[in-house]
This record gives C-alpha cells, sequence and structure tokens, in this order.
C-alpha cells in the first residue's frame, strides 16, 4: 500500500497544536522541508525534541510555532553564530516565552534510546553538580532521577524516555510503503527516528522496493512503522545529504546575518518560507546553478566547503 | 625561537603542547578545534581526533569553524553516531584529552556554556551544553582554552554546563564521577594554570612571556596563588607560527587577518 503524500498532506493530517515532535538528525539530512511546512501551517505550541537545534529549530522559535524546546543545544552552526530567534525567545521572550528543558547529549541519547527501545528509564553517568541537574522545567524532577547501581553501588543517574508523538526524518531514499533508507554520517538518526510513537518520513528519492532489498542494510526505519512518505528532493537544504548534495554554508550564514533582528529575521521567512507554496518553489527560487554547485561530487566532501 | 607574535598565538600553540602524540582526543567546537589542529600539523599527528558529531580521526581540513563541519569529517576512519563517539569512547573511558572552550571558568575550573546572569531570565543565552558536559565528565585528562578576562574568570560560574572540581577538592568523586581527580589545564593569553588536586582550585603553573602574576590577577574574578616560581611559557618559534597562520588558519577565521 502507498503512503505516498504530499508534504502539506502529511503536515496537516499529523502535526497538531500542542503536540510533542521530533525533527531527526544532527547536522547533516535535516527536515528543513517539514519545518517550513509546520511553520507555513501556523502550528501553535508545539514541543520541539532536537537533538541539535540548529537553524531549524531556531525558525520555528522565530515563527511562533514552538512553546517547549528539549534539547542539549541550540545554534547556527556556520556562521558560526548565535541562533538569534531563540536567544530572543529566552533573554526577552521574543515573539513569545518558551520554555527549554537542557540536557548534555550523552543523556539525551539515552533518553532516547529508553524511548526508542520502549524502557521506562535509561541509566546515564552522575550529573549531580552541574546545572543541568539543577535546573528542571518542562519534565520537574522527572528529568533526572539518581539511584545506587543494585550491582556495584555506585552513584547513577536516569533518565526517563523522550516519547514525542511524531518523529519526522529525512532520508535519502525510501519506497512507496516507508521502508526508509540512509547512510552516511548519521548522526542521532538511528536513535531519534525510532523514539516517537509515530514516524513521517521525507525522501530525496521514492524508489522501487527491488533497490531497498538489494541494500537492506541501510534501512532506518521499516516501512510498518512509517505513517506517511513524501517525496521532497532537497527537501535538507540547506543542510547536507550524504552522496546527494554538500552544506550550502553560505545560506546559512546569510541566515545568521539576517536573523540578528526581528525585522531581518521575518524578511528571510517571507522570502523562503511564507513566500513559496511548497518545496518546489523553494527549489526554482534556489536556482539550477546553486544545485549544480552543491551537488554531490565525491567524499572528499570537506574540500567543497569554504565560506 | 620568535619574538614578532600575538599572544593569542601563543595562547593555541601552548595549549596544543598539551597534547601527546598517538593521544586520542576529545575536541569542542572553536578555539580547541584551531589548536587541535594545529597539534595535528606539528608535534602530534598520530593523535587521533574525535568529535561529538561522530567522525573518528579526521584529517582535519583547516579550519572547521564548528564541530558539525564537514572539514572536521574529512578522512575519518568513521563516521560514526553520536552515541558511539559520547558513549563508547568518551563514557567508556578512552579519551586521553578533552579538550573545550566556554563562556565562563571558575576557580574550581567548571565551565559555563549556558546562560551569563539569572538563569530564567539570561542576560546572555549560549548553546548548552551539547557534549561539553560529557567531554568534561569523562576525558582522563581536560584541557580548556579561553582568553584571560575578568568577566570569563568569576569566582562561581553562573551555569555549570561542565564540571571541573565542582565545588572543591572532592566534588566530583561526591557527585559520583569515576573520573573523580583528573588534570584540568586552562591555557589563557597571559598564563597557565591547573588544578590544585587537594584543594580543587586553578593555580598559576606558567606565565605568558612579558606577563605578571599581578596582571593576571587583575584579569581574574577570584583570588589566585601561583606554584612557587612558575615558569615562563617557551616562546614558538618561526617554523610554529608559519604553520599556525599558513597551514591552521591561512585565512585569519579565527585569529584575525594579519596587518
Amino acid at each position: 500500500m502507498s503512503k505516498v503524500v504530499t508534504m502539506k498532506e502529511a503536515i496537516a493530517e499529523y502535526i497538531k497544536d500542542g503536540q510533542s515532535i521530533l525533527i531527526s538528525a544532527f547536522s547533516i539530512n535535516q527536515g528543513y522541508a517539514f519545518a517550513h511546512e509546520i511553520i507555513r501551517q501556523k502550528k501553535k505550541n508545539l514541543t520541539l525534541i532536537r537533538s541539535s537545534g540548529d537553524i531549524l529549530a531556531d525558525q520555528m522559535i522565530g515563527a511562533g510555532c514552538v512553546g517547549k524546546v528539549i534539547s542539549p543545544y541550540v545554534w547556527n552552526p556556520t556562521g558560526p553564530s548565535s541562533a538569534y530567534c531563540f536567544r530572543r525567545a529566552m533573554e526577552k521572550g521574543i515573539p513569545h516565552k518558551v520554555e527549554l528543558e537542557e540536557f548534555s547529549f550523552g543523556a539525551f541519547c539515552m533518553a532516547i534510546y529508553a524511548a526508542a527501545h520502549g524502557l521506562p528509564f535509561m541509566p546515564t553517568y552522575p550529573l549531580e553538580g552541574t546545572g543541568i541537574f539543577q535546573h528542571r522545567s518542562i519534565l520537574g524532577e522527572d528529568k533526572v532521577r539518581v539511584i545506587e547501581s543494585p550491582f556495584s553501588g555506585e552513584k547513577v543517574c536516569l533518565v526517563k524516555p523522550l516519547i514525542p508523538e511524531v518523529c519526522l526524518v529525512h532520508v535519502q531514499r525510501a519506497d512507496a510503503e516507508g521502508n526508509a533508507q540512509m547512510w552516511g554520517p548519521l548522526g542521532d538518526v538511528r536513535g531519534t527516528a525510532n523514539a516517537g510513537k509515530r514516524i513521517i518520513v521525507s525522501a530525496e528519492e521514492i524508489v522501487d522496493q527491488a533497490i531497498i532489498l538489494k541494500e537492506p542494510y541501510k534501512t532506518i526505519v521499516p516501512g510498518f512503522r512509517v505513517a506517511a512518505v513524501v517525496h521532497e528532493p532537497w527537501g535538507a537544504h540547506p543542510s547536507d545529504v550524504f552522496e546527494h548534495y554538500y552544506r550550502d554554508i553560505w545560506f546559512q550564514a546569510g541566515y545568521a546575518e539576517a536573523s540578528k533582528t526581528v525585522e531581518g529575521f521575518q524578511k528571510f521567512m517571507d522570502e523562503w518560507v511564507y513566500g513559496v507554496e511548497n518545496r518546489a518553489e523553494y527549489l526554482k527560487k534556489l536556482g539550477t546553478k546553486k544545485q549544480e554547485e552543491l551537488r554531490w561530487r565525491g567524499q572528499d566532501n570537506g574540500k567543497f566547503h569554504s565560506l | 625561537m620568535s619574538i614578532n607574535f600575538k599572544l593569542d598565538e601563543l595562547m593555541i600553540i601552548e595549549s596544543a603542547r598539551n597534547i601527546r602524540d598517538g593521544e586520542t582526543v576529545f575536541v569542542g567546537t572553536g578555539m580547541p578545534m584551531v589548536a587541535a589542529l594545529y597539534a595535528q600539523k606539528t608535534h602530534a599527528p598520530n593523535m587521533c581526533f574525535v568529535v561529538e558529531t561522530g567522525p573518528i580521526s579526521p584529517l582535519v581540513l583547516p579550519v572547521p569553524i564548528s564541530v558539525s563541519d564537514p572539514k572536521a569529517m574529512h578522512r575519518a576512519v568513521k563516521l560514526g553516531t553520536l552515541r558511539e563517539v559520547l558513549g563508547c569512547l568518551l563514557q567508556r573511558g578512552m579519551v586521553d584529552v578533552g579538550f573545550l572552550g566556554g563562556a565562563q571558568i571558575d576557580q574550581f575550573g567548571n565551565i559555563n556554556s549556558t546562560t551569563l546572569g539569572d538563569y530564567q531570565r539570561p542576560k546572555v543565552r549560549f548553546p548548552g551544553s551539547g557534549g561539553a558536559n560529557d567531554i568534561a565528565s569523562h576525558a582522563k585528562r581536560i584541557l580548556i582554552i579561553s582568553r584571560h578576562e575578568k568577566r570569563r574568570f568569576p569566582e562561581k560560574c553562573d551555569y555549570v554546563t561542565s564540571p571541573g572540581y565542582i565545588n572543591g577538592g572532592n566534588g566530583r568523586k561526591e557527585a559520583g564521577l569515576k573520573n573523580s581527580y583528573p588534570d584540568i589545564t586552562v591555557v589563557t593569553d597571559l598564563a597557565v594554570m591547573s588544578v590544585d588536586k587537594g584543594t580543587g582550585k586553578l593555580q598559576v603553573k606558567k606565565l605568558m612571556p612579558g606577563v605578571t602574576l599581578d596582571k593576571v590577577q587583575e584579569n581574574t574574578g577570584f583570588s589566585i596563588t601561583a606554584i612557587p616560581n612558575p615558569a615562563a611559557v617557551d616562546f614558538p618559534t618561526d617554523e610554529d607560527l608559519r604553520i599556525l597562520r599558513q597551514d591552521v588558519d591561512p585565512d585569519g577565521e579565527y585569529l584575525g587577518k594579519e596587518d
């Protein structure tokens, strides 16, 4: 059975105001097409779970879609610069206050691992004495609890599963049933893609199942776990997709500059998010010349990145 | 030996001298990337670079602007996952040196990269921990690089993102950290400090050329002592500076353009 829908349909049907959502991937394969459609559909009061918030989280915060953030890290990795919308929200409550629960990456990975494996909790190393332990917001007392290991008697922290209602993951290819394949640097995807109750996949390519079956070790989530599949070429731009395109650090640096002010951010969003109907229009705007520049030309990927 | 250098440059070179050839170094974002790259290009060609995004042992290209920069993935022997590098390497105790920067470093070597001012209503909001807390918790030795300014060296961090000795000599042990008494070395443009394992407090061990202990104290927000007769940091050679300027940071991304 084909689960292929448009991005507009997927977001309208599966993302509801007030839900917790996780957009998968750390620096690579970021689901920008998901984020932009969520922004266009003016979803509100979402809880956004991300390993590294990145520009994607920054844009959703600046657009007013997010009430709560659970993440170890939010900034713009290229520029390099602050994630300005995130800063404005935290420092001045613009466009509105955002509640933040922060972890270390290690503890976050364990909470995701617990969710992905259906465990009641996962142990992590002691966090006592740090702000991560002392300051609690969304999860309160349940953020981190301390026990003595029943095996060694040593102090252990426990984190509870972070289970998003919907998990959104962008991959290289999927078949129409949702068998989704990703390869290259996986970042957090193995854990985060499997943590959600429901999984939505967007893919650079929709392929015949025979292609999936040829390299089954690339499958990140099996189709029966997936609710919907969206065909979305360049769906991760300006982040990179291994063996498809390089990171557009010029674009990211441009965003950093623009988002320094509320007006600049608004202008950027009017141009690149509200001003386009969908990803296809976004791509047209990006232009074929830029696409050619960014298109994958081999594994020495670092060489093609320079501001 | 050269006298034609900036203290910022010597800070990077001196911090890199703390990395030994063949060691596994978990490198944080910013200045540590530059210094680790310098070490890889000079005395430590066999160091194993590890970055929290997942790359293991990349031949880093000059010069990554963050840990997620593909330049830090170049020719890696493995492009792993967060959980693999943070769990299987770092938490397991397989990393020799954790190399970090930060917005504040306090008298016990704790690092703040989260917020300045009140946590609920921060004056300045920074990115947060990322892998920094993990790195400071588990690396065998902790190496910190920072410019030396009073506001960067308060008595107590506004927020402890990454643990040093927390609140004193036994702070880490009481918190339950397995690596209870690690070496912590802080290299700045004024001095090299390290934690005294009895008190858990930073002490001046070396001074940068031309810098006095009084000047260090003037630029430090807590009362700082020195070991008897602190040594002077060795001057860089012309070759050290050439490598740093031409091979490590040719575009002056971190060190500013040459005049």
